[in-house]
């Protein structure tokens, strides 16, 4: 049996723990390629690791950043010069909701 | 023994987890209709909201307050499906029960706790609703010990011996007994589990009828498979069967969930009751799992309440239709009629002017094909010529955050 390219199947792996979300980040993210608008698929049954760029429950709302976690060390990176790193303080209301696994931006305009 | 996972407050927390700025706020959902408090969150609850609550009368500086939501079924059905799909993967059997509440089994299980912890803390992490799980040897007590569970900080209780750890649960609090029976339990002194537990068998029989005689017999330990008939809480119906046969066509999917359908708005009318949401969900069979598995779930909020039969089936039709996949063996499915509210409720005026019977179907069609043919939203593409009523009712409603592409939520 011949397979159709199934783009769910590819960037989907655990349907369950699955979200689309819309960047809304302005010109914060854009060093990652993230641009407002960008459709973005979040895995909350991944665990965040230094390195991956997540979703997070931060001063009570959710935000897209990528983790600096060095031991109980957490930083919040932007992908731009002008937005410094933000300190998670131990005690902060932080949680990591899901990883970004993939983003996805329209090309054609017309 | 039988486990029931519950999902704490299922509404509120549904729309907590995509505005996380409801998170510790006092959050009302209301029905369809005649907006009654159908889900409160615990900081509704302790503001005093009660079920079912018209929520005009609330006094005004407590309603202030509340965080208002319109009842987004189709946010909680899909969200639903999650739950007891993550469910389906750790236990050998579930038996979805309603919306937010599902048996399970442990055959195979050493640590029946430990893998109730660990469902639990799964499906919090996969789809944010946190849950609590009662343990018992029969459905009774596993919906008491699911009662107990949620006043623990761990959210898991198993019930091993009901006479200690039912001594101050109150009758009116288990499955199946109700407030109708508490006056008259209370005069004879049966006050709590126990005394129902220790009551003369035959008595109960004769006084109260076999429901109550079965409920006795759950709470001792012994299985009454008849206690399924026993309607969900929270003012729905649900009505599901396993298929005889696997069923892989379209045609006899349809056939069967009309069936359900049918049935479902029978036990509708028969209680003079009206559904504002309509909820469907298929199973493949767990227990062939080099089988492709799929377990969908979808909820839809009707245009108006009925009681119809015929709008109840276009609905479920339309929902089924939608979540069809082919390549897939259905073992399983079930009609829910969710937000029931008392007949007596009429929205016939809404459409002055034309046949009502004929419009209301005719809505129904249209919301049905908005959603998943290829039309485009907006009611007043349908010719009417007032602003209905129900549209104004929506003003709390969330985003359709996990079905249409325009409405995801937006992340800085």
């Amino acid at each position: 049996m011949v397979d159709e390219l199934d783009l769910a199947k590819l960037c989907i792996t655990n349907p369950n723990a699955t979200i689309f979300v819309e960047a809304d980040s302005g010109a914060s993210m854009i060093d990652f390629g993230i641009f407002p608008g960008d459709k973005l698929i979040i895995d909350r049954s991944i665990n965040a690791k230094h390195g991956d760029i997540a979703m997070v429950l931060w001063d009570g709302g959710y935000m897209i950043k990528k983790l600096s976690i060095r031991g109980s060390r957490v930083q919040l990176i932007s992908g731009n010069p002008d937005n410094p790193p933000i300190l998670v303080h131990p005690e902060a209301d932080f949680s990591v909701i899901g990883v970004v696994t993939w983003s996805f931006k329209k090309q054609f305009r017309r | 023994m039988i486990g029931l996972v519950d999902g704490n407050n299922f509404y509120a927390s549904c729309e907590r987890v995509f505005q996380p700025q409801l998170i510790g706020k006092p959050v009302v959902v209301l029905s369809n209709n005649d907006g009654c408090a159908i889900a409160r969150s615990n900081e509704a609850k302790a503001l005093g909201i009660k079920m079912a609550q018209p929520i005009h009368e609330v006094p005004e500086r407590i309603r202030k307050q509340l965080i208002i939501r319109s009842a987004n079924f189709g946010l909680y059905g899909d969200l639903s499906g999650r739950v007891v799909s993550i469910l389906r993967d750790l236990f050998p059997r579930v038996e979805v029960y309603s919306i937010d509440e599902s048996f399970v089994t442990f055959e195979g299980i050493k640590d029946r706790e430990a893998a109730a912890k660990e469902a639990r803390a799964r499906i919090l992490q996969w789809t944010g609703i946190p849950c609590c799980v009662g343990i018992g040897s029969t459905k009774t007590l596993s919906k008491a010990a699911n009662k107990l569970a949620k006043k623990t900080p761990h959210g898991v209780v198993e019930i091993s011996d009901a006479m200690m750890q039912l001594a101050n649960y109150p009758v009116d609090d288990l499955w199946g007994v109700g407030r109708k029976w508490s006056a008259k339990l209370g005069a004879e002194g049966i006050l709590t589990a126990v005394d129902l537990m220790r009551a003369d068998k035959d008595t109960l029989r004769s006084r109260y009828g076999v429901v109550m005689a079965r409920t006795q017999q759950e709470l001792l330990g012994v299985t009454c498979t008849e206690l399924q008939e026993i309607e969900p809480d929270r003012k729905q119906i649900v009505v599901s069967r396993s298929f005889g046969r696997e069923v892989i066509e379209l045609d006899d999917l349809s056939e069967a969930l009309s069936t359900f359908a049918v049935r479902a708005g029978e036990k509708l009318r028969a209680r003079a009751l009206q559904a504002n949401g309509v909820w469907v969900w298929l199973n493949t069979n767990p227990f062939k799992p080099d089988m492709p598995q799929y377990h969908p779930s979808r909820a839809m909020k009707l245009i108006a309440a009925t009681s119809d039969t015929r709008e109840i089936l276009l609905m479920a039709q339309a929902l089924m239709r939608s979540m069809y996949r082919k390549g897939y063996c259905y073992k399983k499915a079930g009609v829910g009629l969710l937000d029931l509210t008392p007949g007596d409720v009429h929205q016939g005026d809404l459409f002055s002017g034309v046949d009502p019977r004929s419009a209301k179907l005719m809505t129904v069609l249209d919301t049905a094909n908005q959603k998943f043919g290829r039309g485009t939203m907006g009611f007043a593409s349908s010719g009417w010529r007032e602003k209905p009523k129900w549209g104004m009712r929506q003003e709390n409603l969330s985003p359709a955050y996990t079905s249409r592409w325009d409405q995801l939520l937006r992340v800085k």
